[in-house]
């Protein structure tokens, strides 16, 4: 029996269609994949960009603080430099001892404080407030007026960090 | 569409190829179309006149025509019929004119034109190709068309698509006129008069074509017999890039390309086998079709994998130099230091006393303090303010408390002791807040 020209080409076609759609399916998958990938990565890139403005921030913000890395040698020199001001100036008293806790070194100093005008004492809380090495974190703050005058009573903890493994 | 039609008499055999349009256009006297209609002499067709049930299913029509036509059917032999509607003879019966040659013929023919039996759109008989003719002449009147060369006579009565009666006669081989019109009008005398004396059909009007329109004797003659004016077939009605000679020597040709299918002949098998081969044709169409559309959507999709994928590298690097770029600037641990450095800082700032005096401006711009002792202890601040105010007149106490009661309804987690010395006309205010350092910013 001749088998029609036509019906051999709709077999032909037929099969070559099951194939062909086999292959455009294996194909939309992978579009598929890709876009995911795509989104996956665009997202990346959005993160990626936050961090770096943040980064830019904060790079900005340490030079314009002038916040440097210190060895833990130096961390130390500077905190012991700082604390042997206050009690120079101030006459200060440890309360607490020098600690090395995790990155940082600290101390703990307490003294009284005399302001002559209410701008002294702001002019010396706005000094505290912008040093930054180390860091003068205010404890205990007290502040009477008497009769005689204001008396001030101040505790603050010098804060020293350090990068660790330098 | 172009086709061939082309007529096999006993020795003539002749055919042009029209374009099949309301009126038809020559194009060529060659086969230049691979659709053909054929129409055949055959002048032993049979006819019988019966009554079938309303059948649709073509088989059983056609096992139910050769039991009825048995008597006239050769036995061994297959037959393809034409069935021709008459008239409704009761609800469920009709009564057909039918028309039957062996299917042999068709066999014998395509043997003939050495054709394809798939190539042939119509086959038929060449009786049947005049009524075309005689309808577009005579109109709905009943039409007695006389048609002879020099092989054949034919005679075919019908009004307008119905055939009435037709004849088919084979003539001697001759070569004078002269005989042969005596043949012409004998053959047209006899059948005339069998016409409209014993089969009774009303004949109003009268067609001669082929070799026959060109005897005037012959027209001379019938019309005499007939008592009504002879029409001969123009060839504008008809046929356009031909001549009237030409379009007689071919008048059957053109009226098989005229012809309407229901009197095809095909045998039944090769109509199912051209059908399913349409089905195939078709199906194949489509499906390539389908192919195509498929191809292109691949083409497509494969593109935007292409575009996706330089989009994706082009992320990838993107990505890559910005990480290279933040690794370059610090360290992972150089970031960690700063940070938590960053974050100590802030904390010293939002311990400061200034904060403190700069978050509470109208408790300090009002209250005569005392004392106010401030104290940072594990994530917690308490701010403690002692105040003593003194008075000329109680109003001015009560308005100040009522002044520093305002104000101190801005503030959550204030706790307030206000004592009253309305005989010294003093106030002496302890105020405590208590509130949480947030260690990030």
């Amino acid at each position: 029996m001749k088998i029609d020209k036509y019906f051999v080409l709709y077999a032909t076609g037929l099969i070559l269609f099951v194939f062909l759609l086999s292959f455009y399916f294996a194909l939309s998958e992978v579009d598929q994949r890709l876009s995911q990938k795509i989104d996956d990565l665009q997202k990346k890139n959005i993160k990626i960009t936050d961090i770096e403005r943040k980064l830019n921030r904060l790079i900005d913000f340490i030079e314009k603080k002038n916040i440097k890395i210190y060895k833990e040698e130096e961390s130390l020199q500077l905190i012991l430099s700082k604390a042997d001001n206050f009690i120079k100036l101030y006459d200060a008293s440890i309360k607490d001892d020098i600690k090395k806790e995790d990155g940082y070194y600290s101390i703990l100093l307490g003294f009284d404080y005399y302001p002559n005008t209410p701008e002294d004492l702001f002019s010396l809380l706005l000094n505290l407030k912008d040093e930054v090495s180390p860091i003068v974190m205010i404890k205990k703050f007290r502040i009477e007026n008497l009769n005689e005058g204001t008396k001030v009573y101040l505790e603050v903890q010098l804060i020293q960090p350090f990068l660790k493994g330098k | 569409m172009k086709i061939y039609s082309v007529e096999i008499g006993k020795n003539i055999r002749k055919g042009l190829t029209v374009h099949l349009k309301e009126k038809l256009s020559f194009f060529s006297f060659d086969k230049k179309s691979s659709k053909l209609r054929v129409s055949i002499f055959f002048p032993d067709i049979i006819y019988s006149s019966i009554v079938l049930p309303e059948i649709d299913d073509e088989e059983t029509v056609q096992i139910l025509l050769k039991s009825r036509m048995s008597a006239l059917l050769e036995e061994g032999k297959n037959y393809s019929f034409v069935i021709l509607k008459k008239e409704r003879i009761s609800e469920n019966e009709t009564l057909f004119d039918v028309y039957g040659i062996p299917t042999d013929k068709f066999f014998e023919t395509i043997d003939l034109v050495n054709e394809n039996p798939y190539n042939i759109e119509l086959f038929t008989v060449d009786i049947f190709s005049l009524a075309p003719i005689s309808k577009k002449i005579c109109g709905n009147k009943t039409c007695f068309h006389f048609y002879g060369d020099t092989e054949k006579a034919l005679i075919t009565v019908s009004k307008g698509d119905d055939i009435l009666y037709v004849r088919s006669i084979p003539l001697p081989e001759i070569t004078e006129l002269k005989d042969l019109t005596n043949i012409y009008y004998e053959n047209f005398n006899m059948t005339y008069v069998f016409t409209v004396q014993t089969k009774r059909i009303n004949v109003e009007s009268i067609v001669i074509s082929g070799k026959a329109a060109s005897d005037p004797q012959l027209l001379k003659l019938c019309e005499k017999l007939t008592n009504l004016k002879i029409k001969i077939p123009s060839v504008e009605t008809f046929i356009s890039g031909i001549s009237q000679e030409d379009f007689m020597e071919y008048l059957i040709p053109v009226g098989t390309a005229l012809l309407n299918k229901n009197f095809d002949f095909t045998p039944s098998i090769i109509k199912k086998e051209k059908a399913l081969k349409g089905i195939s044709k078709f199906l194949s169409l489509f499906s390539i079709f389908l192919i195509i559309l498929l191809s292109i959507g691949i083409f497509t999709v494969y593109a935007g994998i292409k575009e996706k994928e330089n989009q994706l590298s082009d992320l990838k690097k993107a990505i890559q130099k910005k990480i290279s770029f933040i690794n370059k600037k610090i360290s992972k641990d150089e970031l960690g230091y700063f940070i938590n450095y960053i974050k100590k800082f802030e904390k010293s700032e939002d311990l400061n006393p200034v904060f403190v005096f700069d978050q509470m401006p109208s408790i300090f711009e009002v209250l005569n303090e005392k004392m106010i002792t401030i104290e940072n202890k594990d994530n917690r601040q308490i701010i403690q303010i002692f105040s003593e105010q003194n008075f000329s007149s109680l109003s001015d106490m009560l308005s100040f408390k009522l002044k520093i009661n305002e104000i101190l309804r801005r503030y959550k987690n204030i706790q307030k002791n206000i004592q009253e010395d309305k005989e010294n006309l003093s106030l002496r205010i302890n105020l405590r807040i208590e509130r949480e350092i947030h260690e990030d910013r």
